[in-house]
């Protein structure tokens, strides 16, 4: 019988500089590896909005210069404004930066702000949020994304009443994304498994019982605007029955982080003098019909006139665009065959208020 | 207070450096180690404090009065008080309920309707393993194979020594007072050993155990509910859960003892590598089956007899090694099976006839695949919580096989090849410190590694050691 693995042999002590190479190695492979990560996850990683936000900044930064719309807001604007569409029709030029809900306006301000201080004013900013989004508070974990220095910068955790258990989390979401993204990654490998083992049939029908796989693959333009294409029937009844739940226990209301979000933008508008136009994204249209989402809507209208009062530069469209379930993910994200009609509708709005 | 908490680290940070800087004062620094062992202890529950306390005074006082004896008869006293005060307390905290709920049991088999009381004692941590220990410690005192302790302080510190406390190793008093009563060197070598043991551990820890508790735990949860491969499936990850929660602890705490400068007991020595039940306790919880063999197997009679007084002897320790692990039925018939398994074994090897040969390979591998099957049986009678749930499982075991098991098994797989690479590495290299010797840029690159893995890949809880409970 071969009796094997019952010891440990002696060990030559190291000497002292092998031993701080073998730490320095150390550090530098967990360095590395976070690194490595990072760049995985930025194409691979399953939590979309991540991406998104990554991207997004990434557009904003090589840009060279100004444009003449800038879009900001929330996923559903990200997804169904489509610059491509506004130049073929108006000749303009444009970039969307809609990033995701949660960061509901302060994004859309940073944003503003530094491409203000590159390329001067455009000449108009489009806000486009889901009607949800304006109640929103911030969730200072997601700042840890916006790849720029004053994400952790004292005025900025003072400004958001940052305390330390969030700001904790927002370093981990900066720099240690081998931890704070663990799901993300768990479930990127697990997607990539199941790409290499499974037909898209069997892919759709894996979907249907595992929720947390990414229903699509977003295709991110160099115009920032993200092209998502198929209708997801199943997602879209699920989300509208949380929104009709929402709806009918909820009053419209702005949350103190986007009102001052909002103020902020619009003195830029006035300082700057470029025109300000606060757009609702796209929203299923048998909700839209529904008089509990109008009044919830007219109330959040009602919010932002009192908030903007006086000044000439904003403009609110006050209407909603609805979308039959047929181009719709869920209640409020188009998919691409319906953005081109989505993007007319803004443009002629936004016009319109000229 | 786990080892794999930010709680711990702090602990250890702050205790590692008062011993550090109490390195000269020998008193002192144990002092520092008993302080500091309690407050782990006792962080779980102060009130179990009392109880470790009243083991190690008990045990101090008879392993005197043992080593003072003026004749052998008071010898004898002491360690039978010793042993039968040690046996209470467990017999009394572990086994109390366990006891009466049987009792209850054989009266209704025999028609005798007895309601009997179910007492709400609370199992202290680790308590079979310290006692254990400070149990084995007059008893070789008695035998004359250890000293008794130089002080109550040193005696308190070999029974509560924070790094082996809750999950052992159980360690000798010949081999670890000693190491207790002189100073010890804090060592690169013994840093760096310790940097490897602690890493390694915390990896089969934090990632493989409880990630393989994620499969394993929904299945043994509902077993009526899955189908015969999920079922397999479950026994597997529960065979890599047990090793790397185990193993990974007796790692960590052998790793936190090195870089104080302390040897603790090689508890496991590739256990799935066993070619055969005997080869199996020489290799898993081998501090256990060495006290078992020591204390209990040879008094017992050991194969000093005939044939028959061997294997009841060793099914007999096998049964009582069974019952230590937890007071319920489907630990002693994990016992009954280890201990036919055993016997099968021996008389096979016994009997007249071709036998597989010795000093190949091949013929190894086929004896380690012939081994590691029952292997995993005795995981799944351990693991099910009931004769019911065993039942239940064996009644589902090869039910249909139709259900998708593919994305668990690919993660049971990717969680075990790390394991499974190093250990042929240290299999093939007869030193289960072989990777210590690879160069210094390609160790780093391996710690490396196991952090970013750590980090990266632990289960999103925590989870408490297995052995804990025992």
């Amino acid at each position: 019988m071969i009796s094997r693995g019952y010891t440990e042999s002696p060990v030559k002590p190291p000497t002292v500089l092998g031993f701080l190479v073998a730490i320095l190695v150390m550090i530098g492979t967990v360095l590395a590896f976070n690194q490595w990560i990072g760049r995985y996850l930025d194409r691979n990683g399953t939590n979309l909005g991540y991406r998104y936000v990554a991207h997004k900044w990434h557009v904003l930064g090589e840009l060279d210069e100004g444009v003449d719309w800038l879009v900001l807001g929330d996923s559903s604007g990200s997804q169904a404004f489509d610059p491509e569409v506004l130049k073929a029709q108006t000749g303009h030029s444009a970039v969307n930066l809609g990033t995701i809900g949660n960061f509901g306006l302060t994004d859309d301000l940073w944003m503003l702000e530094e491409y203000l201080e590159r390329f001067g004013p455009p000449e108009r900013v489009v806000l486009i949020h889901v009607y949800d989004v304006w109640r929103r508070r911030l969730d200072p974990k997601l700042l840890g994304r916006i790849p720029r220095d004053r994400v952790l910068s004292d005025e900025t955790i003072e400004k958001y009443d940052i305390d330390e258990d969030q700001f904790d989390e927002m370093w981990l979401v900066r720099y240690v994304r081998m931890y704070a993204e663990r799901t993300s990654i768990r479930k990127a490998l697990e997607l990539t498994w199941h790409r290499m083992t499974k037909s898209d049939e069997e892919m759709d029908e894996l979907r249907k019982t595992d929720r947390s796989l990414p229903e699509k693959e977003p295709e991110l333009t160099d115009s920032g605007f993200v092209r998502m294409c198929g209708a997801l029937p199943d997602a879209l009844k699920r989300d509208s029955s949380g929104h009709m739940r929402f709806l009918r226990k909820s009053r419209a209301r702005i949350s103190k982080d986007n009102r001052e979000a909002l103020q902020a933008i619009a003195a830029l508008a006035l300082e700057h003098g470029f025109e300000l136009h606060v757009v609702n994204g796209p929203v299923y249209d048998r909700l839209a019909a529904k008089s509990e989402f109008q009044k919830y809507f007219d109330g959040i209208v009602e919010g932002l006139h009192k908030l903007t009062k006086g000044n000439a530069r904003v403009h609110i469209v006050e209407e909603v665009y609805p979308v039959s379930s047929k181009y719709l993910q869920n209640v409020d994200h188009i998919t691409c065959d319906g953005t081109d009609a989505y993007t007319r509708w803004v443009i002629e709005h936004v016009e319109d208020a000229q | 207070m786990l080892f794999n908490s930010w709680v711990f680290l702090a602990f250890f940070a702050i205790t590692f450096s008062l011993y550090a800087l109490t390195q000269r004062k020998l008193a002192l620094q144990n002092l520092v180690l008993l302080v500091a062992s309690y407050v782990f202890y006792g962080w779980w529950d102060w009130k179990f404090l009392t109880l470790i306390a009243l083991s190690t005074v008990l045990d101090y006082v008879a392993g005197l009065k043992i080593a003072n004896a003026g004749s052998a008869a008071e010898k004898k006293k002491w360690v039978t008080f010793s042993v039968v005060a040690n046996l209470s307390i467990l017999g009394v905290f572990k086994y109390t309920n366990f006891f009466l709920e049987s009792l209850g049991e054989l009266l209704a088999m025999l028609g005798l309707e007895a309601a009997m009381p179910s007492l709400r004692i609370v199992l202290p941590v680790g308590i079979s393993f310290y006692t254990f220990q400070s149990m084995s410690y007059t008893i070789d005192v008695y035998r004359g194979k250890t000293n008794a302790a130089s002080s109550l302080l040193n005696f308190a510190l070999y029974v509560s020594f924070f790094p082996q406390l809750v999950a052992g190793p159980i360690e000798r008093s010949n081999r670890f007072l000693p190491q207790v009563e002189s100073p010890r060197k804090i060592t690169l070598g013994g840093i760096e050993t310790g940097i490897w043991l602690m890493l390694w551990g915390l990896f089969k820890k934090v990632v493989v155990a409880d990630n393989a508790a994620a499969i394993a735990n929904p299945i043994f949860d509902d077993l009526g509910a899955h189908s015969g491969a999920e079922l397999w499936l479950a026994a597997l990850a529960f065979s890599a859960q047990i090793y790397g929660d185990f193993s990974g602890y007796s790692d960590m705490a052998r790793g936190l003892a090195k870089i104080m400068g302390f040897d603790l007991l090689l508890n496991f020595k590739l256990p799935y590598f066993a070619t055969s039940p005997s080869d199996f306790w020489l290799r898993w919880h081998v501090s256990l089956s060495a006290w078992l063999r020591d204390y209990l197997y040879i008094p017992l009679g050991g194969n000093r007899g005939g044939s028959y007084q061997t294997y009841r002897n060793l099914v007999l320790t096998m049964v009582l090694g069974g019952l230590w692990h937890g007071a319920a039925w489907n630990f002693v018939i994990w016992g009954v099976f280890h201990g036919a398994i055993l016997v099968i074994y021996r008389l096979a090897e016994q009997r007249p006839g071709p036998k597989l040969p010795t000093g190949k390979l091949w013929a190894d591998l086929l004896r380690m695949s012939m081994m590691f099957p029952l292997t995993v049986v005795g995981w799944i009678i351990f693991r099910a919580q009931s004769v019911a749930d065993l039942k239940a499982f064996y009644a589902g075991a090869f039910t249909s096989t139709e259900v998708d098991v593919e994305i668990m098994a690919a993660t049971l797989g990717l969680l075990w090849l790390p394991v499974f690479v190093v250990q042929v590495w240290q299999w093939a290299a007869d030193d289960l410190l072989a990777p210590m010797r690879l160069p210094f840029p390609l160790r780093g690159l391996l710690y490396g590694l196991l952090i970013a893995a750590c980090i990266t890949f632990a289960s999103g809880e925590s989870i408490e050691f297995i052995y804990f409970q025992f």
